[in-house]
């Protein structure tokens, strides 16, 4: 009797080991031994039952003034806090406006570093539609999404970098806003590295260094 | 005499049964309750069925598109249903699969997924402290991007973890590509994480507190 139930359970534990074992398996993971591997807290983003839709963290309420993150020298995607530049925090740099109408100003300098991030991210966030020179043709564009703006548009082109930091924000006609996930010192930088790709795109034989002419092709 | 005499043979065999179940199952379960054999694999079904192979292999999205958080913050976000519909606005805005999302958008109520990497809530991991070292998503996550349903290949487990931060070389890669999961080290990668080790000054924690509090 005793040696039978030895057996039985030998195989049962071994089949529940053997199962997570051989392939994928959609039930959470077995817990032997829990420990305190599941304590009563709340992570970011967990679920929870007080409030009625079912989110133990709580959306921003409208107004909140963000204390930390952004209003010091210290920076979410703090490049510009190590890159040593002093942003001066304004209702522009926030909105692209000056009173009614857009800035023409970008408020980040012009330097390799703000160049170098604007680029990153813009080939995170933007390229996906408007591809990595800019002519509107990225991947999603491709698979489906109706076309996107050539920014090397005259509009574009002339356009503020104010209106432009707008339409990132709060976008325009069918590109949705995107300032959720580009933070405003990120936007001003990819504003800069727009500016960069639409001199590359619209350069003359006079933009290229005397030293380097000769090594071009006709 | 109450009992015979071979009822002292019957107590023999219970205790000796019971010794050697319970120390079978002590056994086994010390071998089955390893996280490289209860977690790998977890493959949850998720609400939505969205595809990482799609989004991030085949299109070629950045990760930090809609995980946006992953070099400013400890944890990173699942992204909100607005980042989804930044696409699906406009593509497959009718689809069947997409319905749970525009309802979401609609009511502002989020999409339940499913967490698949879970850690013990008593570890602490920064996902910022080590995309900024180098370390990149597919040391823990797997190739993501070649995954139409999202699964754990790493037990995660603290002897693993403890394996990098006793050797990191040869996981590091500089920072820039650390979202390119299918990046392959051009010559010896742990000469080339020596390298980010010695620049950076990489030094990871060996001791509790250093993931613990």
């Amino acid at each position: 009797m005793g040696s039978r139930w030895v057996v039985l359970l030998i195989l049962a534990a071994s089949c529940i080991g053997c199962s997570s074992l051989v392939k994928a398996h959609r039930e959470p993971p077995l817990q032997i031994i829990p420990d305190m591997d599941d304590q009563p807290k709340y992570k970011p983003q967990a679920a929870g039952p007080f409030f009625g839709d079912g989110r133990a963290s709580r959306p921003v309420v409208a107004g909140t003034v963000v204390y930390g993150l952004e209003s010091g020298r210290y920076v979410s995607g703090n490049y510009a806090f190590y890159a040593g530049i002093d942003i001066e925090r304004s209702e522009t740099f926030y909105t692209g406006k000056e009173g009614d109408k857009y800035t023409g100003k970008n408020p980040l300098p012009l330097t390799e570093a703000v160049l170098k991030r604007g680029q990153e991210r813009y080939n995170v966030t933007c390229a996906n539609c408007h591809d990595r020179v800019g002519t509107g043709q990225g991947m999603v564009v491709l698979r489906g999404h109706p076309p996107a703006t050539n920014l090397h548009d005259d509009r574009i082109r002339n356009m503020p970098d104010g209106q432009i930091f707008n339409t990132i924000t709060n976008g325009l006609r069918n590109m949705m806003p995107l300032g959720h996930q580009i933070s405003p010192e990120d936007r001003w930088a990819i504003i800069r590295y727009i500016r960069a790709l639409q001199r590359s795109q619209n350069a003359t034989l006079a933009d290229v260094p005397d030293e380097q002419k000769g090594s071009l092709r006709k | 005499m109450f009992f015979p005499k071979w009822t002292n043979k019957v107590v023999k065999l219970v205790l000796a049964g019971a010794v050697l179940a319970g120390g079978g199952v002590a056994a086994i379960a010390g071998i089955v309750h390893q996280p490289s054999f209860t977690d790998v694999g977890y493959q949850p079904i998720q609400p939505v069925p969205y595809s990482h192979k799609k989004h991030a292999g085949d299109m070629g999205i950045d990760c930090r598109f809609c995980h946006t958080s992953v070099e400013q913050s400890a944890v990173v976000i699942v992204p909100p249903t607005q980042t989804c519909m930044t696409c699906h606005k406009q593509v497959k805005a009718d689809s069947p699969r997409l319905a749970k999302v525009r309802e979401s958008f609609e009511t502002g109520k989020p999409i339940r997924w499913v967490k698949v990497h879970k850690l013990p809530d008593f570890v602490y991991f920064n996902h910022k402290a080590h995309v900024s070292a180098g370390v990149s998503c597919v040391s823990c996550h797997g190739r993501v991007d070649q995954m139409e349903e999202v699964q754990q290949v790493q037990p995660l487990n603290m002897s693993w973890c403890l394996d990098c931060h006793r050797d990191p070389a040869p996981h590091l890669r500089p920072k820039e590509l650390v979202t390119k999961l299918d990046w392959v080290p051009p010559g010896d990668p742990a000469e080339i994480g020596r390298e980010i080790v010695r620049v950076k000054n990489i030094n990871p924690p060996l001791h509790c507190s250093g993931c613990h509090r």
